[in-house]
C-alpha cells in the first residue's frame, strides 16, 4: 500500500499554494501541521482528486487520482463539509453510501455500525439541521469511513468535538491507521502528538519537516528555555527571541522561548514539545493573523 | 453496483425537500388552471343583449349552442351565402353592430363563418369587413377556396422568410387538406391553443426555478467536495442529476400541458377533437386535426422543456451563483415571447427558443428549412435542434461538474 505524491504543485493566480511537494505514504497515521495558508487543505484536496494539480501527480498503488478505483479506496472529511439540512443523518449516510458504490444492504449495515462508533444511533432519524457542530462533525467522520477506505484524509477532523469525543476519535484513528493510510490535518497539536506515527510540517506550500515525533522535536532540542524575569527584561527578550508562551506572574513575567543559546542567566533549558516546534515555526504567521 | 436508481431517488428528495420549489409549482399550477377559466368569468359589453346582461359563461354556452348547429356542415358557397344573408339583417345604423338586435338575433350564430372566411377575401390595405360580407356575391362565395389559396400564397411571397420552393412545399400540403371544410364546435381546443403561450411560459419559469440551482447548490453548500471525492461522484452521480432533472421536467410538462388541456376540455367540451385545424387557422395547409395539433403542442413543449432544462443545467454547472442561471433562463423565456425584431435571422432564431416552441401560434407557422436538400417544417426543425443542442448542453454540464475544482 503506497500513496505516491510526486512533485505536486498548485498555483493560483499570484500564489503558489503547494510547491513541488513529494511524499510517499504507507500505512500509518500522518499528522499534517501548518499554519493557515500553509497549503494543507490544498494538498489534501489534490490527494482527494477534487483540485487538479498545476503539475505533478498523485497515485495510489499505481492508480491515478482521477480514476474511479482510486476514489473507491478513498475516505475524505473536508474541512467545513457541506450537508443537506433536510436529510436525516441516516438518509445522509445512505446517500453517501450510494455515492460510494455500496449496495443498500451494505449501506444499512455500515451505517448502523458507524453510528454506534460515533454515538449517533439515538439521533439517526433526526434531521441534520437540528444537529450541533460536534454531532455534524461526527457524522462527517462516519461518512468518511463508509467504504472502509484504504486512504483516509481528514481535514480538521476534531474541530467542534468536545475533549471526551476527541479522545474517542483519536483512539479510533490510531486503530484505523494500523492497516491504512490516514492523513489528518489539525491545529490541535496534541491530537497529532498523540496519534500520528509521522508528522509532516508544511510552510509556504512546502514540506519542511517529516518524521516521527522524536525526530521532529530534535530540531529544537536544547533550544527551549523558560525563565521568569522583570517586565523590562521581558520586553527585551520578546523582541529578540521567538516566544512560545508568556504569562504575567506578579511584577515579573514568565517566558517560554526558543533560542540557540541561553537567552538569560536565569533561563532554564527544558524539554521541547511539538507545540513548541509548531509555535516556533509559525509564530510569524500567527502574529500576522 | 450501479447506484443510479438510488441516487436518482435522493436527487428527487433534494428537489422535493425544497419548500420554495413546491410552493412555486403549486402557485404556477393554480395560475395555469385559473387562466383556463378567465374567458368565462364575469361579463362584458359584447355579452349585452338588449337590457339583459349576459355573463361570459352564458355567452359561451349560447355560442356553443349556435356553433353546434353547424356541426358536420360543409363550409361551401351555399353556407357562406346563408351567413351573408343573415348578416344583411344587421341594422345599418347600429353604433356597434355586435350589440344590435339584428346581429344577436340572426347573425351571431354565423359569426364563426365570417371569422373563417374574412382573411381570404381581404385586399392589400383593406380588410374584409361586415359590409363586404353582406355584399359578397355568390360567385365569390363559391370560389372561397381558390381565394384562400391565392391569398396565402401571396402572403408567403410578400414575406421574406419563404423562398419560392418553400412556398411550393407549403402549398403542396394543401392538396391533402379536406375541402370544403367540415364545421365543428372547437372552442375548447381554441382556448387551449390560445393559452399555450401562457402555459409554456409558466412551465419554463417553474423549470428555471427548480433546476437553476441543481449543480450550483452543490457548490455553494460545499457538498461538492464530498461528492467529487466519492467513487460515483464523477460519473453515476452526474447521470443521476441529469436523469432526475429530465424526468422531473418531463413530469412537470405533462402536468401543466395536460392540466391546461383537460381543464379547457372540461369547460368547453371535447367537441372538435377530430375537426380540421383549418377551422382555427383557415389558411394553414397542415392536414392536422385539433387533436393532432394538441399532441404537437405537447410534443414540442416536451422538447422545449428538455432544451430549457439543459440550458439551466449547463449554466448551473458553470456557475457557483444561483442567480445567474435563473436570470439567464428568464431572459430566454422573455426573448422567445418577444416578436418585435425586424430581421429575418432573429425572427427565425426566436422560433427555436423554448418559449416559442410551446406556443401554438409560433409552432404552427409554416416555415420551411432546407437541411442537406431535405425540406423540413418548423415544428420538425425545432424538435431536432432542441434534441441536438439540449444533448450537447447536457454533455457540457456533465463535463463541467466532473472537472469542477473545489476551492
Amino acid at each position: 500500500m503506497e500513496l505516491c505524491i510526486d512533485r505536486i504543485s498548485k498555483q493560483y493566480k499570484n500564489k503558489i499554494a503547494v510547491d513541488r511537494l513529494s511524499l510517499n505514504l504507507t500505512s500509518g497515521v500522518y499528522g499534517l501541521l501548518g499554519a493557515n495558508g500553509a497549503g494543507k487543505t490544498t494538498l489534501m484536496r489534490m490527494i482527494c482528486g477534487i483540485s487538479k494539480p498545476t503539475s505533478g501527480e498523485v497515485k495510489f498503488n499505481g492508480m491515478d487520482v482521477s480514476e474511479e478505483r482510486y476514489r473507491d479506496a478513498l475516505g475524505y472529511l473536508p474541512q467545513d463539509f457541506g450537508y443537506y439540512p433536510e436529510f436525516s443523518a441516516q438518509d445522509f449516510m445512505y446517500y453517501m453510501a450510494s455515492l460510494k458504490g455500496l449496495t443498500k444492504s451494505q449501506a444499512k449495515l455500515k451505517t448502523k455500525e458507524l453510528f454506534e462508533i460515533v454515538s449517533l444511533t439515538e439521533v439517526a432519524k433526526k434531521k441534520i439541521k437540528t444537529f450541533s457542530g460536534g454531532m455534524k462533525q461526527r457524522l462527517g467522520i462516519a461518512q468518511a469511513l463508509l467504504n472502509n477506505p484504504q486512504i483516509l484524509v481528514l481535514d480538521e477532523p476534531t474541530a467542534g468535538l468536545d475533549p471526551k469525543e476527541r479522545v474517542r476519535f483519536r483512539n479510533l484513528i490510531s486503530e484505523l491507521g494500523k492497516d491504512r493510510i490516514v492523513l489528518l490535518s489539525t491545529h490541535i497539536v496534541s491530537d497529532v502528538e498523540n496519534i500520528a506515527n509521522t508528522i509532516l510540517v508544511m510552510k509556504n506550500g512546502q514540506l519542511i519537516h517529516k518524521g516521527a515525533l522524536e525526530e521532529i522535536i530534535m530540531i529544537i532540542k536544547d533550544k527551549v528555555f523558560e525563565c521568569t524575569v522583570d517586565d523590562k527584561t521581558a520586553e527585551h527578550l520578546i523582541a529578540a527571541y521567538p516566544v512560545i508562551n508568556m504569562r504575567s506572574e506578579g511584577e515579573n513575567t514568565f517566558l517560554r522561548l526558543v533560542s540557540d543559546e541561553k537567552p538569560h542567566h536565569t533561563a532554564v533549558n527544558v524539554s521541547a514539545t511539538l507545540e513548541d516546534l509548531y509555535l516556533y515555526y509559525f509564530s510569524e504567521v500567527i502574529e500576522n493573523e | 453496483m450501479n447506484n443510479l436508481g438510488s441516487l436518482v431517488g435522493f436527487e428527487f428528495k433534494k428537489i422535493l425537500h425544497n419548500k420554495s420549489v413546491i410552493i412555486s409549482i403549486v402557485i404556477a399550477f393554480i395560475i395555469t388552471v385559473f387562466s383556463c377559466f378567465t374567458m368565462i368569468i364575469g361579463s362584458n359589453r359584447q355579452s349585452n343583449y338588449g337590457s339583459d346582461t349576459m355573463s361570459n359563461y352564458d355567452a359561451m354556452l349560447l355560442d356553443k349552442s349556435y356553433e353546434k348547429e353547424f356541426d358536420g356542415r360543409l363550409l361551401d358557397g351555399e353556407l357562406i351565402m346563408e351567413a351573408s344573408r343573415a348578416y344583411q339583417k344587421i341594422d345599418e345604423n347600429a353604433a356597434k353592430y355586435t350589440e344590435s338586435e339584428g346581429y344577436q338575433k340572426y347573425a351571431r350564430k354565423y359569426s364563426g363563418i365570417y371569422g373563417l372566411i374574412d382573411a381570404a377575401f381581404a385586399q392589400p390595405g383593406k380588410a374584409f369587413n361586415v359590409n363586404d360580407f353582406q355584399a359578397i356575391s355568390e360567385e365569390t362565395a363559391n370560389n372561397y377556396y381558390a381565394f384562400r389559396e391565392s391569398q396565402y400564397r401571396t402572403n408567403l411571397a410578400n414575406n421574406g422568410l419563404w423562398s419560392s420552393s418553400d412556398i411550393e412545399k407549403v402549398m403542396e400540403m394543401d392538396e391533402h387538406v379536406q375541402k370544403p371544410f367540415v364545421l365543428s364546435y372547437k372552442d375548447g381546443y381554441q382556448r387551449f391553443f390560445v393559452l399555450s403561450m401562457t402555459t409554456i411560459a409558466i412551465l419554463l419559469l417553474v423549470i428555471s426555478f427548480c433546476f437553476s440551482p441543481i449543480f450550483s447548490n452543490e457548490y455553494t453548500k460545499k457538498t461538492d467536495a464530498l461528492i467529487l471525492s466519492s467513487k460515483n461522484g464523477k460519473g453515476t452521480f452526474i447521470h443521476a442529476k441529469i436523469v432526475t432533472s429530465l424526468l422531473f421536467s418531463f413530469s412537470l410538462t405533462l402536468l401543466f400541458i395536460l392540466s391546461a388541456y383537460f381543464v379547457c376540455m372540461g369547460i368547453y367540451g371535447f367537441d372538435g377533437t377530430f375537426a380540421q385545424l383549418q377551422l382555427l387557422i383557415p389558411a394553414i395547409t397542415y392536414d392536422f386535426t385539433m387533436l393532432d395539433a394538441a399532441v404537437l403542442i405537447l410534443v414540442t413543449s416536451i422538447f422545449a422543456a428538455f432544451l430549457h432544462t439543459s440550458i439551466c443545467l449547463f449554466i448551473s454547472s458553470s456557475s457557483k451563483n444561483i442567480i445567474i442561471p435563473m436570470a439567464v433562463s428568464v431572459v430566454l423565456i422573455a426573448a422567445g415571447m418577444f416578436n418585435g425584431i425586424d430581421n429575418n435571422f432573429f425572427i427565425k432564431l426566436r422560433y427555436f427558443l423554448p418559449s416559442a416552441m410551446g406556443n401554438f401560434a409560433d409552432i404552427t407557422t409554416q416555415l420551411v428549412f432546407n437541411v442537406f436538400g431535405i425540406q423540413i417544417m418548423l415544428y420538425q426543425a425545432v424538435c431536432i435542434v432542441a434534441a441536438v443542442v439540449g444533448g450537447l448542453l447536457l454533455l457540457l454540464s456533465y463535463r463541467n461538474f466532473k472537472n469542477h475544482q473545489v476551492g
